[in-house]
């Protein structure tokens, strides 16, 4: 690798669309575990939150505590990705509700977000 | 003999409800919320069970599956056993089959399970219940479990 001269422009590097996907909705992932009251899921059943970046539209799919108001929840989630969303809408699908004593252990299937 | 009373009220309809959420909690200016069917079924299941003088939820043959799941280790209760539920971007509708204790006064129970129903999941979701419909499929009396396969062959008699 070159060390490009001081005080000469360097070509910036470039980054493919989906790689730029990629990398919000692990940014948005990581900005979901700091919220409160959710829990993470993805269809695979790992323990990940499910993140889908599209060109309009940032579709996020959570699994909330039993407990506080749903509405509560998702506003604290708007308020913490809402600065990794580029202009984009956020849908947030809440997948599944953890009660009492439960634990994430089972697949969750994702709801369709289409009413 | 199993009793079966079939309830249905819509909201206008029932007294003493909770006021409807808000219209807007779902639907933002920064975004749309969707809630699984999952989610309001557990939560309506939930509120059901709280009632006083609700034995079960459940038609009979559902109750029959949910005991033999009990058996298998590691397996639990399914909440959402006697729960449907139907789901739009603001508004749901829940039918449920109960089985209620011998002995209570079955209108009270019912209105009992909506209100509490209504309340929890408006409460929750912001979801707003048009309606509660209730089928009561049994009642359970002390001392008549379906589960005690010897209970007909217990000799009367020494």
């Amino acid at each position: 690798m070159t060390v490009p001269e001081p005080g000469r422009a360097t070509a910036p590097v470039w980054v493919s669309p989906a790689q730029q996907d990629a990398d919000r909705a692990a940014a948005i992932a990581d900005a979901l575990a700091s919220v409160e009251g959710v829990a993470a899921v993805s269809p695979a059943g790992a323990v990940r939150f499910d993140v889908r970046v599209g060109e309009s539209t940032v579709e996020v799919h959570v699994v909330t505590h039993y407990g506080p108001s749903i509405s509560d929840i998702t506003a604290s989630v708007a308020t913490a990705v809402g600065p990794l969303l580029d202009g984009r809408t956020l849908q947030v699908v809440v997948d599944d509700i953890l009660l009492p004593g439960e634990h994430l252990t089972e697949q969750v299937e994702p709801a369709d977000p289409t009413p | 003999m199993s009793t079966t009373t079939t309830q249905n009220t819509t909201k206008d309809d029932a007294q003493n409800l909770p006021v409807p959420a808000a219209e807007s909690a779902l639907l933002t200016t920064h975004g749309k919320t969707t809630i699984a069917d999952t989610v309001v079924e557990k939560v309506a299941g939930l509120a059901t069970r709280e009632v006083s003088g609700v034995y079960a939820l459940g038609t009979g043959v559902a109750r029959a599956f949910g005991a033999v799941r009990e058996r298998i280790p590691g397996a639990k209760t399914s909440l959402a056993q006697g729960v449907s539920v139907e789901v739009g971007e603001r508004q749901a509708a829940v039918d449920l089959d109960i089985v209620v204790e011998y002995g209570v006064e079955i209108g009270e129970v019912t209105k009992a399970v909506r209100r509490n129903v209504i309340s929890a999941i408006e409460r929750m979701t912001a979801l707003e219940v048009t309606e509660v419909n209730i089928s009561v499929g049994d009642v359970h009396i002390e001392g008549d479990s379906d589960g005690d396969d010897n209970s007909g062959n217990a000799s009367r008699v020494q």
